[in-house]
């Protein structure tokens, strides 16, 4: 189950054929590396546009949101079994 | 038409266990485990089994005590039907780009026809394989999909939910009475259980039967509508309600309904009245988002052993949240013998474009309007339910979803939000 975190990140990624990819993120002073992207979902919250993404980073699996208004990232679940 | 196309007319794409494939897609670790997705967390009945799940006879509407019974290492997920939408609009890009016609049948299904798309793919299989292959580079290398090619949608469906997952199967002509006789009624889309169980009365558990049983003693069982419908499946013809899956887009929908099922009984009338306003604030707004409305309210409260329900038609249309509600909740007070509910429904039906109604002209009506328009702004920019009256302060609303039938795709693909 997904277990929420909630906290801003920054993330580092690139442009490919148009579609931005999220490649490594910056959490508490400590930049991690994307090692896969499992889903891309396009959600509206609230009236806002927001993309989340399902993350392999090390062994675990987190999701990451981007804002598309204010254009912020954020931490926002990682998941437990 | 070219004989070799009569038998490849149709493919039904159809995504192998949607919700929890993609729950599988998105935790790399539950693949290949058996997963059941429950409605939230404390749900008690299973809404979507993995394909390891099914094959330990775990389905949709197993209890998840006797799911767990069957498999004690059962990973249960809750839904998140936000993902499956937007799963699903990525389906229909795929397919968009694919064809201009394609027939949205479910969040996981759709028809495509292949006739106008010969010459560009010069056959029905490579085009499903190439589906195949989309699919899984836009969500997910986990994410596969039977494709079933027929020479029409309802013999595509039944064979590409008969064979394996992740296949693609071509039903030709002289296959398809061989299809007929052995797919159970159960299987057959379109045929509920009620029907099911009439039909067995006579012994009829396959379409093929339909072809030899005594006409009039059927109609007498089914009625004239279903003899029909049911002959045409009989023949593997579509049956009326695949051929008008695309009404939605030049059709608006002549009902709009909401309801919800707790997670115990509801006792409390406050409670319940909450609730009929939190459910009638969305089937209003979903109707007016659309520029429809009803002259028809109706609800209906299910308890353990007991239900009630009532509707009240009206010669003029009713616009706002607050008289429907009213509307309504006299309708319970009048009528409803107080019981424990665990389901409650609203229903808005008779709609109808508000361009063809002429709006009343009293100041109290116009004042109401405008209130409603501003609500509607809000809602539109910042999501249902950001305004609440008085009555709902302090609890959580019901935010919508989405169902697997996919009922109001109108109002999630038509771009009302």
């Amino acid at each position: 189950m997904f277990t929420p975190i909630r906290e801003k990140i920054d993330v580092l990624g690139i442009y490919q054929h148009g579609v931005f990819i999220p490649k490594k993120i910056k959490w508490r002073d400590q930049i991690r590396l994307i090692k896969q992207i499992t889903l891309t979902s396009n959600i509206k919250a609230a009236g806002v546009d927001k993309r989340v993404y399902g993350v392999v980073i090390g062994s675990d699996i987190y999701r990451i949101e981007f804002n598309r208004l204010d254009e912020t990232w954020q931490l926002k679940e990682v998941y437990c079994e | 038409m070219n004989d070799s196309l009569v038998d490849q007319q149709w493919l039904h794409v159809d995504i192998n266990s949607y919700f929890a494939t993609l729950v599988q897609q998105e935790v790399p670790s539950l693949r290949g485990r058996p997963v059941g997705v429950v409605k939230d967390v404390g749900r008690t009945c299973i809404i979507a089994a993995s394909k390891e799940a099914k094959q330990l006879g775990i389905g949709v509407g197993t209890r998840l005590a006797e799911a767990k019974i069957l498999c004690p290492d059962l990973v249960i997920m809750p839904c998140d039907f936000d993902q499956y939408l937007s799963a699903t609009r990525n389906l229909k890009q795929i397919l968009d780009h694919i064809s201009p016609d394609v027939e949205i049948f479910s969040l996981d299904e759709s028809f495509i026809h292949f006739l106008p798309l010969k010459r560009q793919y010069n056959s029905a299989v490579l085009l499903a394989q190439l589906i195949q292959s989309q699919i899984r580079q836009v969500l997910g290398e986990w994410v596969t999909c039977n494709v079933g090619i027929a020479r029409t949608r309802l013999l595509a469906k039944m064979s590409g939910e008969t064979t394996p997952k992740g296949s693609v199967s071509w039903v030709h002509l002289p296959d398809e009475a061989a299809l007929l006789a052995r797919t159970k009624f159960k299987d057959v889309c379109g045929v509920g259980l009620r029907l099911e169980n009439k039909l067995a009365r006579m012994n009829i558990t396959v379409p093929y039967q339909i072809n030899f049983v005594d006409q009039q003693q059927l109609e007498s069982l089914v009625g004239v509508f279903w003899l029909k419908e049911l002959n045409k499946m009989a023949m593997g013809d579509d049956p009326l309600f695949l051929t008008r899956i695309n009404d939605y887009q030049h059709q608006a929908m002549k009902s709009i309904g909401r309801s919800i099922t707790g997670y115990q009984l509801w006792s409390n009338t406050l409670e319940i009245k909450r609730i009929i306003y939190n459910l009638t604030a969305e089937v209003v707004y979903k109707a007016r988002s659309q520029q429809l409305l009803p002259r028809q309210v109706s609800i209906r409260l299910i308890g353990r052993d007991q239900a009630w329900g009532d509707f009240q038609t009206f010669r003029h249309h009713v616009f706002h949240t607050q008289e429907v509600f009213n509307l309504i909740w006299q309708m319970v007070l009048q009528a409803w013998q107080p019981f424990p509910v665990i389901k409650i429904a609203v229903r808005l039906s008779l709609l109808e474009s508000w361009q063809k109604v002429v709006p009343p002209l009293w100041p109290e009506w116009r004042r109401r309007e405008r209130l409603e328009l501003a609500i509607n702004a809000v809602t539109q920019k910042f999501g249902l339910h950001t305004l609440q009256p008085g009555l709902q302060l302090g609890i959580a609303p019901i935010m919508p979803e989405v169902t697997g039938f996919f009922g109001d795709k109108g109002y999630y693909l038509g771009g009302s939000r």
